[in-house]
């Protein structure tokens, strides 16, 4: 999950919202969530779909990490928060290190057949998956009598995924877009 | 909806998810079960093989779990934009590609036209994958109109097993462009 902290506050805006009812100002933070979440939501998707680099560059299916991450919004008279969750949507706020948790090693997928794929499916599909004594990487070989192998997977104690902070909107559009449908409910919503 | 539905309804849909991929694997997993009830191989060895049953069919748990995931995000998607202020500025969907897949469906012309011809083209647009977030038109989709057999049943995305096909807002302006805002009001 990413937490990110938008301010949209203005003299102008505090007034106005110091001025609201309870009801009326949970109402204005839910409209705002709203906007919000369908924002991150269209950008996460925009994004998924331009960014499919290392399944282009295998040849292989996208994961489906991004464009299906779960972004859900709440509200009350206090304030909005929208929650991002996707696997390594932190990356959007600077570098992240992933590490193993249950196994000894994390498999960085390096083959469009590995790609997306764990190892356990590959054997499950008769893959004959190894590790060549010595070697960081598993392999296979397409023709068991061959000498030659296809990497498969590099194996990695530790990994660092590098800043995107293009994952998530820029600021200055979160703060825009949620301006706007404090706008909106001001002069339509509550009038 | 409100937000204690909506959890309830993330939780059913997850709950159907669970069911679903139980269901696909009951045939596999009854065996071992049985085989560690009757003490004829220890829980080592089952949870092995129990992992080698979810390996052996892991494309089609990941179908279950990501369809899954698209339609509590859609869930989502729908209940946060029908609020009054969402309905106002943007009060229509249109379908459009937001996953990519190795082989995309090409009929989704045929769907369209399928599910507006059923309700009337009410509130749809015939030549655009645009209409009211209030038009049977979704719902038409969702069940398959035509005879689509691989319809999910739901009145929102992906309306159909393995879709990449979801929703992006309209606003009113092009939604009035497209004649749809005089035909019902606010949408």
């Amino acid at each position: 999950m990413a937490d990110i902290t938008v301010d949209i506050s203005t003299p102008h805006l505090d007034g106005v919202t110091e001025r609201l009812g309870q009801s009326a100002r949970a109402e204005l933070h839910r409209e705002i969530a709203a906007e919000l979440q369908q924002t991150v939501q269209d950008h996460l998707r925009g994004y998924a779909l331009s960014h499919h680099a290392s399944a282009s560059r295998l040849g292989a299916r996208p994961t489906g990490n991004l464009e299906n991450a779960k972004v859900t919004a709440s509200s009350g008279s206090d304030g909005a928060t929208v929650t991002v969750a996707a696997p390594g949507i932190r990356r959007a706020l600077g570098p992240l290190t992933i590490k193993p948790k249950y196994k000894q090693a994390l498999t960085i997928p390096v083959a469009a057949l590995a790609y997306g794929r764990t190892v356990a499916y590959l054997k499950a599909q008769g893959v004959n998956v190894f590790r060549p004594k010595g070697k960081n990487y598993l392999a296979y070989k397409e023709n068991p009598k061959s000498k030659f192998s296809t990497v498969l997977y590099i194996l990695a104690k530790r990994a660092t995924l590098r800043h995107e902070p293009g994952l998530l909107p820029r600021r200055e559009t979160l703060a825009a877009n949620a301006a706007e449908a404090a706008r909106d409910y001001i002069m339509e919503g509550a009038a | 909806m409100t937000e204690k539905e909506l959890e309830e309804k993330l939780h059913e849909i997850a709950r159907a998810g669970a069911v679903a991929a139980a269901r696909h694997l009951a045939p596999e997993l009854q065996p071992i079960i049985e085989a560690y009830n009757a003490g004829e191989i220890n829980l080592a060895e089952a949870r092995e093989r129990v992992e080698q049953v979810y390996a052996a069919n892991e494309p089609r748990i990941d179908l279950i779990v990501q369809t899954q995931r698209r339609m509590a995000q859609s869930l989502g998607q729908l209940t946060a934009g029908s609020t009054p202020g969402q309905l106002r500025r943007y009060p229509a969907w249109r379908l459009v590609r937001v996953a990519t897949r190795m082989v995309p469906r090409v009929d989704w012309d045929r769907r369209w036209v399928a599910a507006g011809s059923a309700i009337g083209w009410q509130g749809a647009c015939r030549d655009d994958y645009v209409a009211l977030k209030g038009s049977p038109i979704w719902a038409a989709l969702g069940q398959g109109s035509g005879g689509f057999r691989d319809a999910i049943g739901n009145p929102f995305p992906p309306f159909a097993f393995g879709s990449g096909m979801g929703w992006e807002r309209v606003s009113r302006d092009e939604a009035k462009e497209l004649g749809l805002v005089e035909e019902v009001g606010n949408g």
